[in-house]
């Protein structure tokens, strides 16, 4: 070997390693099948994006993130549109991968809601009301997403027609203020009469925050799409907020102080599992810069070289 | 420097580089400019996935490199196109998969500064807080620089005008902003992800 190539060689051989440690370390969470007053639980994330829009991961590759997360359902939920939805329910369906509702976030400047269940796309055109209902004619269910203040306007006027409503969001961690605060949030929430399903929702766009802020869903058995969407007509859920208070369903939040449940993985996951884990995630990002800053050039003698 | 790659010096030394690079691969045959395309492609969607699978996984998993790189691939038919523009606009005559390969080796600093967001999230003490702070610079700086280096390809490596180049430098990003904003148009994605009406992140 050229002794210039050296550092390529042993790049590209880090990169190498770094996937092998990668295949070798990456974890599956156990779902073990729990019961919690007579419901099965579920853990459910109902807020995330996909390349279709502004998101990082594919319709394929978020089925398998929220895999790697220990969800049990995920609604994909693209801007004004169901296509990916359905893309990433045919690849769960064929993967045996986490359960996966079509979803959209129906999204104007004056409201964004979420419709999980959907069979095809739902146009924020139409209005706010007619969206509602027409969600609700498709035989899904209706969240209010992030309703921070910034959106009261067209939501408080809804909120009787909405299923559900993000309790829980990425926003809850952030310094937003004013119309964007999170206290607005959990305002709208506990303002709601008739009481509204509690949702924790990511809002996944990119990095690893799937499932960071997750919904535990009561269903009956067997576990479907229909009986998830009948969980959450009927209430049943239960969110975890950002001081560890339990919120939704009083019976059944009582039946949790009583039974406790901790939800799956809840951190990041960018740390490293043991010595192997950490070492080979070192090990691939020095290779790719190494490679990036070593590799031969092609071709015609550099006047350098 | 010779043992540094293309891309490398490109980044650090953008018109020097460009005027060798030019020199050097000008007498390309039509296979060989192919193929520096492939290599100069494969390795910006490489890194989009080695990006994508960091910031998802924490880890290099391939079949998420791979997934990633798949969905990414329109970053680089939006940046033909407006190559394509912009060398029609610039009226050079370096053949265009000459002025592509070399414009793909102007990459650099886009790819770097997509390693840096990783390394802010895989070694940072607050991944989070870390990334927040890192990010906007990385992008910043990475957009700057990358239009010196695309002005760089147009006014050494293109052989035009000076006014030729700042044209091709001004149609191409005109070319390739107004593509991405169109597809989200017409995709009715474009109000996410403006400012008003938005969640910020």
């Amino acid at each position: 070997m050229n002794l210039g190539r050296a550092p390529f060689g042993l790049s590209v051989a880090l990169v190498c390693t770094s996937i092998v440690g990668g295949f070798v370390s990456d974890p599956r969470p156990a779902r073990p099948v729990v019961h919690r007053g007579g419901y099965r639980v579920l853990e459910a994330d109902f807020h995330a994006h996909t390349t279709w829009s502004d998101g990082t991961l594919s319709p394929f590759a978020i089925v398998r993130q929220a895999d790697r997360r220990g969800l049990d359902v995920l609604a994909v939920t693209e801007h004004n549109g169901a296509t990916a939805g359905k893309l990433a329910r045919a690849y769960a369906s064929a993967t045996s991968g986490p359960l996966v509702l079509v979803g959209e976030e129906i999204t104007s400047a004056r409201f964004h809601m979420i419709a999980v269940g959907i069979s095809h796309t739902v146009s924020p055109e139409v209005g706010s009301v007619a969206a509602v209902e027409e969600v609700h004619a498709q035989g899904g269910v209706v969240i209010a997403a992030h309703p921070v203040r910034h959106f009261w306007p067209s939501l408080v006027p809804l909120r009787a027609r909405l299923d559900g409503a993000e309790r829980m969001h990425p926003l809850a961690f952030g310094k937003r203020e004013g119309t964007w605060s999170y206290a607005s949030m959990v305002e709208f929430s506990d303002d709601a009469e008739p009481k509204l399903a509690a949702i924790g929702s990511s809002d996944f766009h990119a990095g690893s925050v799937l499932g960071l802020c997750r919904t535990l869903v009561f269903v009956k058995e067997p576990v479907s799409e229909a009986s998830v969407l009948e969980a959450l007509r009927a209430r049943r859920t239960v969110v975890v907020d950002r001081d560890g208070v339990r919120r939704g369903d009083a019976k059944l939040v009582a039946q949790l102080e009583k039974e406790p449940y901790e939800p799956r993985t809840s951190d990041y996951g960018y740390r490293g599992e043991g010595a192997l884990d950490r070492w080979t995630r070192f090990f691939g990002w020095l290779g790719v810069l190494g490679a990036l800053a070593f590799a031969p050039r092609r071709g015609g003698a550099s006047p350098e070289a | 420097m010779a043992l540094f790659s293309s891309v490398a010096t490109v980044t650090l030394r953008p018109f020097r580089e460009y005027e060798k690079l030019a020199r050097e691969w000008g007498a390309d045959s039509p296979k060989d400019a192919a193929l520096r395309v492939l290599w100069g492609a494969a390795r910006l969607l490489g890194v989009i996935g080695v990006f994508v699978s960091f910031t998802s996984t924490g880890r290099l998993s391939l079949v998420d490199l791979l997934f990633a790189s798949g969905a990414f691939s329109w970053v680089l038919g939006v940046q033909a196109v407006g190559l394509l523009c912009a060398r029609a606009v610039a009226r050079t005559k370096v053949p265009y998969l000459t002025l592509a390969a070399l414009y793909l080796e102007g990459h650099g600093i886009w790819l770097l500064s997509l390693l840096a967001i990783c390394a802010a999230l895989l070694f940072g003490q607050d991944s989070l807080a870390t990334v927040s702070r890192v990010a906007p610079i990385a992008v910043l700086v990475a957009f700057v620089w990358g239009i010196v280096v695309t002005s760089a390809l147009f006014a050494r490596a293109a052989d035009v005008s000076k006014k030729r180049a700042a044209a091709g430098t001004v149609t191409f990003y005109v070319v390739t902003t107004g593509l991405v904003l169109g597809y989200y148009l017409v995709l009715g994605q474009l109000l996410p992800i403006l400012p008003f009406g938005r969640m910020p992140p």
